[in-house]
């Protein structure tokens, strides 16, 4: 069956070729923005690993996830009240300025002041360094730059920088490629509120006392303090796996149009295709094929067509993910999961059942007689 | 000895109750025993491809019975139909109807791929039948480099294969030349004496002369047979 299918569909080569195409390139866009809304989910969790058992802490006004860029910040008398505040561990306040703004682009780094005693509650694990040593003292004029600013800048350990008229100096590159640790600066908090002249922090992290109750915890804050906003990481994780559900259900719309096109054309193909054939169909019948092997025969057919363009599909849109994560060197990542690769086939098989059905039906119900004298 | 194929009160109308009313069969009643080779004569349009069609199981009658072999196909599904004509019918046509994108041998070996039957052994078995007409060195030619009486010859090939009860046979020389169309009465002769029951509608004479029994139709009766 799959070999009388295959000689029928190279009998027409140009069309199985332009209507394969077809397939493959809403297949193509399932895999290729499919890749990049998994990438992006990826990269959203490791992101929320960093974060770890902690609460962010921010102005309600200022809001969400976007910490700390609007004008009411905690105060220092408000960041006593946390610590004392029952069931926290400790508080790790931060301070953010925005650095050159770049026209078109927006802020090219953004400087972070943390205490370097807290500082691997900031980043988790740790600072990662690609040289030079991690912060010291919190009064210290010294900063750690992000590696890309550190390149552009020509800039290396030991060197020195001025922020607000005064010098700092370089005391270490951060390990690019690292979450959370592109596009920033970091200097000790003390050094960076005399410079900077501020009395207030953009966000805290609050550690809790025990992880388990992480969540009421926050509610807790989020009672006594009627304009903060307590974010632990659940919530963070909720808003951002919403932010991937809206990214994902976009881009899977645009490749699901752009298949179901595809399928079109296999419709209208199968369709054509038994027209022409209307006579051996006939003929098949008569030598005592039944309806569910003519129906067979039409889906076998179609779904080749739609594996063969799911196939190569899928093999394009790898190369697309891969080639958007080479160019845009490694910051958009995209994956090509095995689930999003089978999904892709299987969309692709099913492509070639539904739009084959209604051609492979009606050729089915061919009535022998007028078939075969049809000319 | 009991009837192969037995007809009764078979008639058949197109398009029932519409205008276009066409009653093409009236009231046939027709028996067929094994070994025959029957004929059945007549003007165009008298209904005799119909015929063939309902015996053959391509086509049931509007109203009366078919039986083949004392069972009674005259109300069956479309696969039943299916079923019962890849196992016992084979069909011979005017216009050859070989399929164009496949090689003689794989024409001959389509019904019995149709049946199930597995690849080799349908091949073997497609070689042998090809032989037989002989057309063992055509084996891999396709229809359009065959010539008509070849084609006619492949066909004949492709009826015998799942060695059917009977053959049908609808204008078979009448897209041929008098020679070549003279080999294939000759061929259906000697199938016949193999023992192949034949029913040929036809209007050529000289397989006439041939036939075991004659039968005459005008519209849509049996006059003579």
């Amino acid at each position: 069956m799959i070999d009388l299918a295959l000689k029928n569909i190279l009998r027409t080569r140009a069309r199985t070729g332009l209507t394969a195409f077809g397939v493959l390139i809403g297949i193509t866009a399932i895999v290729a923005l499919g890749s990049i809304s998994e990438g992006i989910n990826v990269m959203i969790n490791e992101e929320l690993e960093f974060l770890g058992g902690t609460i962010m802490v921010t102005s309600k006004e200022a809001g969400g996830i976007m910490m700390g860029f609007s004008g009411s910040e905690i105060t220092s008398e408000e960041l006593d009240e946390l610590e004392s505040f029952s069931g926290v561990k400790e508080v790790v306040p931060l301070t953010f300025a925005i650095g050159e703004i770049v026209p078109m682009e927006g802020p090219e780094y953004v400087i972070i002041g943390v205490d370097p005693a807290q500082q691997e509650f900031y980043v988790g694990k740790g600072i990662e360094l690609d040289s030079g040593r991690e912060l010291e003292s919190n009064n210290e004029y010294s900063v750690l730059l992000c590696y890309e600013y550190a390149e552009n800048h020509d800039l290396e350990v030991g060197d020195t920088l001025e922020f607000e008229e005064e010098d700092f100096e370089v005391i270490g590159i951060l390990e690019p490629g690292v979450a959370d640790q592109d596009n920033i600066i970091v200097m000790p908090l003390g050094a960076m509120m005399d410079v900077y002249d501020l009395d207030s922090y953009g966000a805290a992290y609050v550690v809790p006392e025990d992880v388990g109750k992480i969540e009421s915890l926050a509610e807790d804050i989020e009672d006594d303090f009627d304009d903060f906003a307590a974010q632990t990481q659940a919530e963070i994780a909720k808003q951002a796996s919403q932010i991937v559900d809206t990214i994902r259900i976009f881009t899977l719309g645009i490749a699901g149009i752009s298949a179901v096109v595809g399928g079109l054309g296999v419709m209208n193909t199968m369709i054509m295709s038994i027209m022409e054939r209307r006579r051996e169909i006939g003929i098949m019948k008569a030598v005592g094929a039944t309806n569910r092997f003519i129906l067979t025969q039409i889906l076998t057919e179609s779904m080749i067509i739609t594996l063969i363009g799911g196939f190569l599909g899928l093999i394009l849109g790898s190369v697309g993910s891969y080639s958007l994560r080479f160019i845009s060197e490694g910051l958009a990542t995209a994956a090509v999961t095995p689930q999003l690769a089978l999904g892709a086939l299987s969309f692709a098989m099913l492509l070639g059942l539904f739009g084959g059905f209604y051609p492979a039906w009606k050729a089915a119900k061919l009535d022998p007689m007028e078939a075969i004298r049809y000319e | 000895m009991s009837n192969l194929i037995e007809t009764k009160n078979v008639k058949k109308i197109y398009n029932q109750g519409k205008p276009n009313e066409l009653i093409v069969l009236k009231d046939i009643d027709l028996k067929i025993k094994k070994g025959e080779m029957i004929t059945i004569f007549g003007p165009s349009g008298s209904g005799k491809s119909t015929i063939l069609h309902i015996i053959g199981c391509l086509d049931r009658p509007t109203s009366g019975k078919v039986y083949i072999e004392g069972k009674d196909v005259s109300r069956l599904s479309d696969d039943e139909l299916a079923l019962i004509r890849r196992e016992r019918i084979g069909f011979v046509f005017q216009q050859f109807n070989l399929i164009s994108a496949l090689t003689a041998l794989e024409n001959v070996e389509l019904p019995m791929r149709v049946f199930g039957i597995n690849k080799e052994k349908s091949r073997k078995k497609a070689i042998e039948l090809l032989k037989s007409v002989e057309l063992g060195e055509r084996l891999n030619h396709f229809p359009r480099q065959l010539s008509g009486g070849e084609m006619q010859r492949v066909a004949i090939a492709r009826a015998l294969a799942n060695e059917p009860d009977v053959i049908l046979a609808d204008e078979p020389t009448g897209n041929l030349d008098s020679k070549t169309g003279k080999e294939i009465v000759n061929l259906m002769i000697k199938l016949n004496k193999d023992g192949y029951t034949f029913v040929i509608v036809t209007h050529d004479v000289s397989i006439a002369k041939h036939a075991s029994r004659k039968i005459n139709i005008k519209d849509g009766k049996i006059w003579s047979g």
